[in-house]
């Protein structure tokens, strides 16, 4: 096999990579977003317990439902907007790298969210939920954060071989 | 491949060989008969089910998919439709079980399909016929395994079809994949019918080239792909150059086993005798049509100047049901050579180390093996 030809395949696997990881951002995008719905319509006391003082959400509920939307809007906008990039360019469509900040963003949030609940969990703070709901949320944070992190490298691949071949033309 | 080559075309090729008009018919009716013969269709007619060299979909649908069940499929698939190209291939960082699935991949010119050909030396017509569709097979089907194996067989999005241009350029066109069985192909517009993803590793789904679809077996297609085994390498296939090696490597085998050519070796096809027509096969190659069975049956019989009778798949049943010794019979020569290559491959499957086509044990003192001998030799003697 050709050194054009381990280039393209290297392309091609990392494209791949981008098609199914956007996939899964646009999914965890969406997830996100239902996963605070149901918890906000299950146990909506300890939701908001945990984001503002009683007499706050008390007084200015409407307000903070609107605060809530457009922060769960943009939240979910920037998974799927980082998503759809990636699947774009996985399909060999061209793309602008500033999804790729976006990407890397996301996954040091979520690696940062991780961390304070471990380290939360470590100083002994008084926790609501139960360990195991704690382990299953870090293990999703990680698990983000490590498919985000993969999906960046695999976009800053692409460009890396890219520029390889068109050095060696 | 499909009728139109496996029939008509193997005709013309051993007609081309040198083989007169009633044996060429005897070879192509075996040729395409490797098709059709399944199991439900050998216990129609009181044979051994253990001959069948073919799956209906039907038998598929119905197959177990238990060690026993996939070790019969791959033994029929393998050895009739997807001959392993190299059984003792070498792969860094996989597993045995991946080893042994991606040394069952079908290529050209592999050691077996040379024992393919030795063994239907000094044999039947029917042997002949049968090595033929297995060494067409090897060129339509490379690249596919015989075994149900996702982690080779499958196929993704990036599938393109190489749509020629009247400049005589090609244009990449996405291949369109969709899974009603029931619709045709349209070439036209792109659009093909292709096996249903499944997950499972080892669904019947991914069996041969289910993912690719027909595509495989129509003479005109060219595609690039990228198979799973391939590591994102991508695979130009280009059918009408493969069927014309095909056509032209039947001729030479055919030569070697009617005794023109003393052996028969690798890579070797015979092009003189193509020359003459060279420009009319690649003409019906080329041409963007599902099946090209009126243009084969026009330019076999252009050949030999003799009718050439469609396919009858009843034709020599009844022959075989009210024979007393129906080894004898046209069918009962078809089911001794099927059974003679299905036992070669097998144990040559079983030898290399995998038991992906179960157990084999070559018996030396099997009445089998003195029938398949005892033939031979009265056959050598009319001749």
């Amino acid at each position: 096999m050709d050194q054009d030809e381990i280039i393209r395949s290297r392309i091609r696997k990392h494209r791949n990579t981008l098609n199914i990881l956007g996939t899964g951002t646009m999914a965890l995008g969406i997830w996100n977003v239902i996963k605070f719905i149901i918890g906000l319509i299950s146990t909506p006391k300890e939701i908001l317990d945990e984001l503002f003082a009683e007499q706050i959400y008390t007084d200015n509920m409407m307000l903070l439902i609107l605060i809530l939307i457009v922060l769960l809007g943009g939240s979910m906008a920037l998974y799927l907007y980082a998503g759809d990039r990636a699947r774009a360019e996985g399909r060999g469509k061209k793309r602008r790298s500033f999804y790729i900040g976006v990407v890397f963003l996301l996954s040091l949030m979520h690696t940062l969210s991780a961390l304070y609940i471990v380290i939360t969990l470590l100083s002994g703070y008084d926790i609501r939920e139960s360990v195991l709901s704690i382990i299953v949320a870090v293990i999703v944070d990680m698990t983000a954060a490590i498919t985000l992190a993969e999906m960046g490298w695999s976009a800053v691949m692409i460009r890396k071989y890219q520029r390889m071949a068109i050095t060696e033309k | 491949m499909q009728k139109d080559f496996h029939y008509y075309a193997t005709y013309c090729a051993a007609y081309l060989a040198g083989y007169t008009h009633e044996e060429s018919m005897d070879i192509c009716y075996s040729a395409q008969f490797v098709d059709l013969c399944s199991e439900t269709l050998l216990r129609k007619i009181k044979g051994p089910e253990e001959a069948a060299t073919t799956q209906l979909q039907i038998e598929m649908v119905e197959a177990r998919t238990d060690v026993a069940g996939l070790r019969n499929i791959t033994r029929i698939w393998s050895s009739f439709h997807f001959l392993p190209y190299d059984l003792y291939a070498e792969k860094k960082k996989v597993s045995k079980r991946y080893l042994n699935k991606f040394r069952l991949i079908c290529d050209t010119n592999s050691d077996l399909l040379v024992e393919t050909v030795k063994l239907a030396k000094d044999s039947s017509l029917q042997a002949a016929g049968v090595a033929m569709h297995v060494l067409a097979d090897t060129w339509a089907h490379r690249y596919f395994a015989g075994t149900p194996s996702l982690v080779i067989n499958n196929t993704d999005y990036y599938f393109y079809e190489l749509v020629p241009a009247e400049d005589g350029s090609f244009t990449e066109r996405p291949v369109q994949f969709k899974h009603n069985p029931s619709a045709p192909d349209d070439p036209e517009k792109g659009i093909y019918i292709n096996s249903l993803y499944q997950s499972n590793e080892k669904s019947i789904m991914n069996l041969g080239h289910g993912r690719a679809g027909h595509l495989p077996d129509y003479s005109f297609a060219r595609y690039k792909y990228l198979p799973a085994w391939g590591n994102y390498c991508e695979i130009v296939k280009d059918n009408p150059s493969d069927y014309m090696h095909a056509f032209c490597q039947m001729i030479y085998a055919l030569k070697y086993l009617r005794g023109v050519n003393e052996s028969f070796e690798k890579n070797v096809y015979d092009t003189d005798a193509v020359r003459p027509w060279e420009d009319e096969i690649k003409a019906m190659l080329g041409k963007r049509q599902l099946d090209a069975c009126e243009d084969w049956l026009k330019f076999a019989e252009k050949l030999s100047g003799r009718e050439v009778a469609d396919f009858d798949i009843e034709k020599y049943q009844s022959e075989y049901t009210e024979a007393a010794v129906k080894d004898e019979t046209y069918l009962g020569r078809f089911i001794t050579a099927a059974l003679a290559q299905k036992n070669m491959v097998t144990y040559s499957i079983f030898k290399s180390g995998s038991k992906l086509a179960g157990e084999s044990i070559v018996n030396k003192k099997s009445p089998f093996i003195d029938k398949l001998s005892e033939a031979a030799k009265k056959r050598r003697e009319e001749r």
